[in-house]
């Protein structure tokens, strides 16, 4: 890469930072305040792309890039799965858990999971689950930062990764300023519109999306048909639906995804949001895919296929774009990194270490549990990522597949279903990691021709049904649960002239307040 | 009565000085924690005075912007008792605090947060009630919401009372 990327480059940091200052300094003192303590009031936009920006960045520039390169347009239907997904997890769940977490008082998604199903089995067990889960995706994100960070510098791999996660590790310890709303909006749209400037660059490339059609089909028909290189997929439906299901109902089992819903601050908000995440999932999600299947035609000979949208960037634009464009990138994957750990350091600290080992811990021990354990899986991650590094969409599709199949029964029943209870949930969440993880680790997807987090799904879903409908009388589900469960499922009355100013917040007032008129109606 | 009519019962009690006839008083509790944090900041730290109100009755806890309180006479049966003493609410107020500020700041550090004061505090809502269901007003946002449906039918002795 030129002097000019990099300039350009830092150039963008620079300007990022600046966006950062502004927007905490532009409400004049009481700005960091604001932000911290939550009067700051951010729009469905801005809360729609920020959630997308961070949410999609090493597997959309490495992963789905690399299976369109690899395997043409097999990889649509994890697009097709990814496009609907938000709006999916949002409708299904999102309002009820968000009304469901605050009246059970459940700051944390596995403190939801132990509230709802009273046990601290499931706790323990949720909670070591994500722990080693996002682990891996943290690596992932890892490996992204240092591939892409030699790329741009021209440093070695092991140099450019121990920087990359050195960054991603100070970076989550000091947060501040950068994590500011309004610098990941602005990087949402610098990543929306470098990835669809790569895209144009490239079709202009080749000649037009039909002239790039009929070249690769010279090359490989088999790359032009929905069954992947070779039609090594034809016919497996099982692993299309893995495929679709992935992405779109497996967000609604991410306990670092959900815990979103919990923080959203009105129901109204959140349906815009889902059509504002729609919008540019429709715009963002195909693009990389369709960038990697064209560069099959630009950069036939790539080492490394995970590497095709970094590559193609590099061939294909101006230095100063492609300066921009991989800062963007880079800076929206230091962002996942970022939000993972704080993920998996708070559930190390609150849901085991403070819950299980030392009740009562002080915020100070927290942190240091907190440091320590993103410390140890920096090392391990970088360790792992030097020597044998996996492929960025292996390890996204492990862990996905995973924690879908383990948790998703477990969401979606705790509010939809008044009869899951804690022994359903618990054994759901044990069968659908094991057969998930089973069916990657014995490699049963070619034997079976089915994807793990289909048979990770079923599994756990029937062992959700049967499981609680047998221990139903041993294992009840409590009163207050079923009453906090009835009373997310009912959307009113609210008269039409009183929706603008309806305040889910009230909630739990509500609840206690009802008891207590019922209890002076009782008296009376 | 009718959705319009709750609608104008609310306006009616616009001047919270007197419900409407239909309404009622219900004074709910909350703990009132004050404390300091060290927020990080562009350069540095700056320390920061934080409002948290911990719900009495169910002992969630949520920042809130600073305010004033008056001391009121009121029918003690308005008042819903709290079941949260000051030290579990200093607890859950720490606890939700650590929690909010690194989910804000997306930050894993300690932020030294240290409680100044910690005191029981009512704030009014108001309770609409009629055929057409119940309704609950903040009365300090003007917030609402559709009561459980449990108090929606209230008995004839409690329509009396409000009269």
């Amino acid at each position: 890469m030129s002097a000019t990327v990099v300039l350009f480059l830092v150039l963008y940091y620079v300007v990022v930072l600046g966006i950062g200052v502004w927007a905490l300094r532009r409400g004049g003192g009481r700005s960091l305040e604001d932000f911290l303590l939550g009067g700051r009031r951010v729009g469905p936009m801005t809360t729609a792309l920020t959630l997308q920006s961070t949410s999609m960045s090493g597997y959309m520039f490495l992963g789905a890039g690399g299976l369109g390169y690899t395997q043409g347009y097999w990889a649509m239907w994890f697009a097709a799965g990814d496009i609907g997904g938000g709006v999916l997890n949002l409708s299904v769940i999102g309002r009820r858990m968000r009304k469901l977490s605050q009246m059970l008082g459940a700051l944390t998604s596995i403190e939801y999971l132990e509230k709802r199903y009273p046990s601290p089995a499931v706790r323990l067990f949720a909670g070591a689950l994500t722990v080693f889960l996002l682990g891996f995706y943290v690596l992932a994100q890892f490996i992204a930062g240092g591939k892409g960070m030699a790329l741009v510098t021209g440093i070695p791999y092991p140099v450019a990764l121990a920087i990359a996660v050195g960054i991603i590790v100070v970076y989550t310890f000091m947060g501040g300023y950068l994590a500011v709303a309004y610098t990941d909006f602005f990087q949402s749209i610098v990543m929306l519109v470098g990835v669809l400037w790569i895209l144009i660059a490239a079709l202009a490339h080749v000649g037009g999306y039909t002239a790039a059609n009929e070249a690769i089909g010279e090359l490989d028909p088999t790359l032009l048909s929905l069954w992947g290189r070779g039609l090594g997929f034809e016919g497996q439906w099982g692993v299309v639906a893995g495929a679709l299901l992935i992405f779109s109902i497996g967000y609604m089992g991410w306990p670092h995804v959900v815990t979103r819903h919990m923080a959203m601050s009105r129901p109204a908000t959140a349906r815009r949001a889902g059509a504002w995440a729609t919008a540019w999932n429709l715009l963002f999600v195909p693009t990389p895919y369709i960038v990697g299947i064209l560069a099959i035609l630009i950069l036939p000979n790539l080492d490394d296929p995970e590497m095709a949208i970094f590559e193609a960037a590099g061939t294909l634009l101006p230095a100063a774009v492609t300066g921009l464009v991989m800062a963007a990138i880079m800076a929206a994957i230091m962002s996942t990194a970022d939000s993972l750990l704080l993920q998996t350091g708070s559930i190390a600290s609150r849901d085991l270490y403070e819950r299980f080992m030392m009740p009562g811990a002080s915020e100070r021990q927290m942190v240091w549990v907190s440091r320590g354990l993103v410390l140890a899986i920096a090392v391990i991650g970088y360790v792992v990522a030097l020597v044998e590094p996996p492929t960025v969409f292996d390890i996204v599709i492990f862990a996905t597949s995973v924690l879908g199949s383990a948790f998703l029964p477990a969401f979606v029943c705790a509010v939809w279903w008044r009869r899951a209870n804690t022994a359903g949930a618990l054994s759901s969440m044990i069968v659908g990691a094991a057969v998930a993880f089973s069916w990657e680790y014995f490699g049963l997807v070619a034997s079976t021709q089915m994807h793990p987090m289909f048979t990770g799904v079923l599994c756990s879903s029937v062992t959700m049904v049967i499981v609680s409908l047998v221990t139903q009388k041993l294992v009840p589900v409590p009163r207050d649960v079923i009453d906090a469960i009835d009373e997310c499922a009912r959307l009113g009355p609210v008269p039409a002239d009183l929706a603008a100013t309806f305040d889910a917040a009230m909630t739990h007032e509500a609840s206690a307040i009802a008891r207590h008129l019922e209890q002076g109606n009782n008296h009376d | 009565m009718t959705d319009r009519s709750v609608i104008d019962v609310i306006s009616a009690t616009a001047d919270r000085e007197m419900p409407a006839p239909d309404c009622r008083e219900v004074f709910f509790p909350y703990v009132r924690v004050d404390a300091t944090c060290r927020a990080p900041a562009f350069t540095g730290t700056r320390d920061l005075q934080i409002c948290c109100l911990v719900d009495a009755v169910n002992g969630l806890a949520a920042t809130a912007d600073a305010f004033e309180t008056e001391a009121l006479r009121v029918d003690p049966q308005s008042v819903v008792a709290a079941c949260t003493d000051i030290e579990q609410a200093r607890r859950a107020a720490q606890r939700y605090l650590f929690h909010h500020l690194g989910r804000r700041a997306r930050a894993i550090r300690d932020f030294g947060i240290e409680v100044t004061a910690a005191r029981l505090v009512y704030k009014r809502f108001l309770v609409a009630q009629s055929n057409a269901g119940g309704v609950l007003i903040d009365s300090t946002t003007g917030g609402t919401y559709a009561l459980p449906r449990r108090c929606d039918q209230p008995s004839a002795g409690q329509v009396s009372d409000m009269r």
